[in-house]
Order: structure tokens, then C-alpha cells, then sequence
């Protein structure tokens, strides 16, 4: 799931209700509206044109009017209120600043996939793991969780698959066999050119709720990583807020 | 889209992605003259587990406790809100609540982590992140 993280300008959350028109199994994903067609659904791992915002409450699409009469609590078993179907609360500033949970992976809750040096890096510049990613992470970050360096992080210049990454600006200190990095497509700097596009998309997991961070860099849907936060496996988090956002008029109206 | 004319746009115009959206807003829709109340409408928002939106006025009338709700925090950078202020209709008296003083969210208690942060969660981390000690350590020690 996605967590409001704050918005880039400050200020309260405004929320707004829309009717659905798909089911939005899960608080915290993201919903869009992309056709002429009534309300919103959920975004896909890979796409988030026109994004409405963050869902923050859950709902399941009916078209029974029998259904519908029946969501109501009131016992006089008047339609009250929920004249359009059934509806979701969504937080929709197109600067929100979103949180989500750094998955290695489609499925939810794997940890990020650990690299074990096998070669010194006197100059602190190469990591050297045949569990490096067989895609490319070129434009994302690795960042040291045990040795010397532990606590930095680097910008991912280049890769070579299954093998080693290798970044520009060297870390402070020798990298030894056996010290740890963490590696994701992901980076706070780039343009979305090849190569430095790590900070301008991103894929979600299956179930919409994490970041899979196993694809390579510049894949998935159009997002902009504002923050990192760099911790161990399984509680690292990337802050991103949507580039096409429908009230940011990033694309050309229709 | 015929059932949803925004306002202010003028015919003839064509509509806009976002001006179709905001035709499709749902407001708070109790209506005394029709017999709605607005209790009925908040009961009906928390039995199905939705958030509930209120201005400053009618916060006071709510007992999110008792409904199994939690107020909603979202961090302000910028320091303009104290991150409890949520802006929208208020499920109460309908108005924007920036209008009413502002206006503040409830969410059902078991969505509240999927899409917030816990407060007193995120102060301890951003302590340990700085390397302060709890203020429960600071006495120990």
C-alpha cells in the first residue's frame, strides 16, 4: 500500500469522492480515470495515465440495484444519499508525495535480493555478486547495509548482468569480499533519458500495494521518485509522487 | 458523459479530462427537504467503512472511537498545517471546510495503515534516523 507521505507544497490533503467503476480491492492504490466511462478504477503495475489520486478507502464495483439498496444502514431502507453507485475516497493533489514498501519482485513482501562482494574494490567502485540483477539497474542506487561502507549510497552508473554494478563515484572506502549492498532501479536524479531514468518510473507489484524493485531501471509507469529511504531488506520504502497526474495536465487535454 | 455537465463550462466547449472528473465529484448528499438526515449519511459512511470528512464545527459531534475510527495524519513539510487538517466536504453540514475552519478526516481503524503514517511511528524512526535517544531512554540513562 501506498501511505500519503506529505505533498510537496505543503498544506492539507484535499479528498474527494468518485464513483467506481471497477473494484478497488485495496486501501492505498492508486485509481484513474482514463476513458469517457462513469468513475474510476485501479491503476495497473505498469500504467497510471490520467491518475486521479490515492484511493484511501475500499470498494466493490456493483451495477445490482438490490446491492446497492442494501449497502445502506439506515433503517428506514432509504436510498440515502448513494445516488451514484458506489463511490471511493480519493486524496487527490496532484503533488502528493507518496510512500511505498521496495519489493524485490511481483509478489508482496519479498526482501530485496542482498549482494555479497566476492571481489575487492580497492577503489570502492564495484560489486561483484552473481545475484547482481539480470536487469538493468543502470540509473538506480546501491547502497552498503555491511562493511566499511555502510550507511552510503551511490548512484548505479553501470551493470553487467548477474555479475556486478558498478557506480562513478566511489564509495569512501575499500569495498571487501563479503561486505553487502542493496541495489534498486530507483534514484532521486535523472531526466528519463537512457541511463539516467531511474528517477521517473516505477512498476508496481501484483496486488498494487509495493514497489517491485527486480525490474530494470526506466520501466513501468510514469512517476517521479522524490526520496529514498535506504534501510535494510525488507524496510527500505521509495517517496514518489505521480507524473501524470489528471489535475496536472501533463498530457494534453481531451 | 451527458449526465455529468460541469459547472462553469459553457456549452459548446468541449470538456476538459478534469472537468469531466470534477462533474463526477459525489457530495455529501443529505437533503432535509427530502427527508435525508445527515446522521443517516455518516452512519451509512462508517457502516461501510468509509472515510468520513468533517469541518471544525461538526468534528466535535463525532466520537471516531466509538465508530472504530482514527483521525487522519499526513506530515507537512512546510509546517502550514499541524498534518491532522483535511480538506473536502464536510459529511456533516456539506460545506467545503476550508470555509468552516478547516476540516479533518476519520478513517476506519483497520485501513488507517495502508495508506497513513502513524505519527508517534514516525517520530521515533526519524529520532533513531538522527541518532537521539526516546525520551523514555534519555530519563534511564
Amino acid at each position: 500500500m501506498s501511505q500519503e507521505a506529505g505533498h510537496l507544497s505543503g498544506g492539507a490533503a484535499i479528498y474527494m469522492r468518485y464513483p467506481v467503476r471497477a473494484s478497488i480491492a485495496t486501501a492505498g492504490i492508486g485509481v484513474r480515470a482514463v476513458t469517457d466511462a462513469i468513475g474510476v478504477a485501479p491503476v495497473t503495475t505498469t500504467a497510471a495515465e490520467d491518475v486521479v489520486g490515492l484511493g484511501i478507502d475500499v470498494s466493490t464495483y456493483t451495477s445490482t440495484q438490490a446491492t446497492l439498496l442494501a449497502d445502506t444502514a439506515n433503517p428506514s431502507g432509504s436510498y440515502s444519499g448513494l445516488d451514484m453507485g458506489r463511490m471511493v475516497t480519493v486524496s487527490v493533489r496532484p503533488d502528493l508525495i507518496l510512500r511505498a514498501l521496495l519489493c524485490n519482485g511481483a509478489t508482496e513482501g519479498t526482501a530485496l535480493q542482498a549482494l555479497v562482494n566476492t571481489s575487492a574494490s580497492a577503489g570502492g567502485t564495484v560489486v561483484s555478486d552473481t545475484d547482481a540483477s539480470a536487469n538493468d539497474m543502470t540509473g538506480g542506487t546501491l547502497w552498503c547495509i555491511s562493511g566499511a561502507n555502510v550507511g552510503h549510497a551511490r548512484q548505479i552508473a553501470s551493470d553487467v548482468a548477474s555479475t556486478s554494478v558498478t557506480v562513478t563515484v566511489p564509495f569512501p572506502r575499500t569495498i571487501a569480499v563479503g561486505d553487502t549492498f542493496l541495489e534498486v532501479p530507483y534514484s532521486g536524479f535523472g531526466t528519463g533519458a537512457a541511463d539516467i531514468d531511474g528517477s521517473n518510473f516505477m512498476q508496481f507489484t501484483t496486488l498494487l500495494t509495493q514497489a517491485d524493485a527486480s525490474i530494470g531501471g526506466g520501466t513501468g509507469q510514469e512517476v517521479q521518485v522524490f526520496r529514498l529511504e535506504l534501510n535494510g531488506a525488507s524496510d527500505s520504502k521509495v517517496l514518489y509522487m505521480h507524473r501524470q497526474h489528471q489535475w496536472n495536465r501533463h498530457t494534453v487535454p481531451s | 458523459m451527458d449526465a455529468f455537465v460541469p459547472h462553469g463550462s459553457k456549452l459548446g466547449t468541449g470538456f476538459s479530462k478534469a472537468e469531466k472528473l470534477a462533474g463526477q465529484a459525489i457530495h455529501p448528499q443529505h437533503n432535509a427537504s427530502k427527508g435525508q438526515s445527515r446522521a443517516n449519511w455518516i452512519s451509512d459512511l462508517v457502516a461501510l467503512r468509509k472515510v468520513v470528512i468533517l469541518c471544525s464545527y461538526c468534528r466535535a459531534k463525532f466520537n471516531p472511537r466509538q465508530a472504530g475510527y482514527r483521525r487522519v495524519y499526513i506530515p507537512d513539510y512546510t509546517g502550514k498545517t499541524d498534518g491532522y487538517t483535511v480538506n473536502g466536504d464536510c459529511d456533516s453540514c456539506r460545506v467545503f471546510t476550508p470555509n468552516a475552519g478547516g476540516g479533518c478526516a476519520f478513517q476506519p481503524e483497520e485501513l488507517y495503515e495502508a495508506t497513513h503514517i502513524d505519527p508517534t511511528v514516525a517520530r521515533r524512526q526519524a529520532r533513531a534516523r538522527a541518532g537521539l535517544k526516546s525520551t523514555w531512554s534519555a530519563i534511564k540513562s
